[in-house]
């Protein structure tokens, strides 16, 4: 299966979450480093992206 | 920061074949999903949506693209976003 590029976005808020909203605080193991990763110790530091995609190993 | 419902060790073989990721992996395999469920975008089978946020400094959601499954987002939209914020 082929992935195209589109600019076409399915939606811009989810069911739990719209713009504007204080981002919930998570803590997740990470392929960089032993210590796990926490959003908040992002907080006054730097902006964040996060990009949830489906599977690794796959087209999708 | 990427995210999927895979293992650490799967993210890690993964990105090492595909030559490395410039940005960490995080793995949200267990408890299953959850991170997923809190962000409003787990699918029914146990996998994420295709999904974009940004979040500023002061821990506020300012971007969302939820996007096709099949299609990959445009990252100058993304970029153009960010520009926004500093």
């Amino acid at each position: 299966m082929a992935i195209t590029k589109g600019r076409t976005s399915s939606a811009d808020h989810t069911s739990t979450l719209k713009v504007g909203d204080v981002a919930p605080d998570f803590e997740l193991k990470a392929t960089t480093s032993d210590a796990p990763w926490k959003l908040s110790d992002q907080r006054g530091k730097s902006n964040v992206v996060i990009a949830f995609f489906p599977f690794s190993f796959t087209p999708v | 920061m990427g995210i999927s419902c895979d293992s650490s060790f799967s993210q890690k073989a993964w990105a090492e074949s595909i030559g490395g990721i410039s940005f960490p992996l995080l793995a949200d395999f267990w408890p299953h999903g959850e991170t997923a469920k809190k962000y409003g975008v787990l699918r029914d089978g146990g996998f994420p949506e295709r999904a974009l946020f940004i979040i500023d400094k002061q821990g506020v959601v300012r971007y969302i693209d939820v996007h096709e499954l099949r299609e990959q987002p445009d990252e100058e939209v993304l970029f153009e976003e960010l520009r926004k914020l500093h």
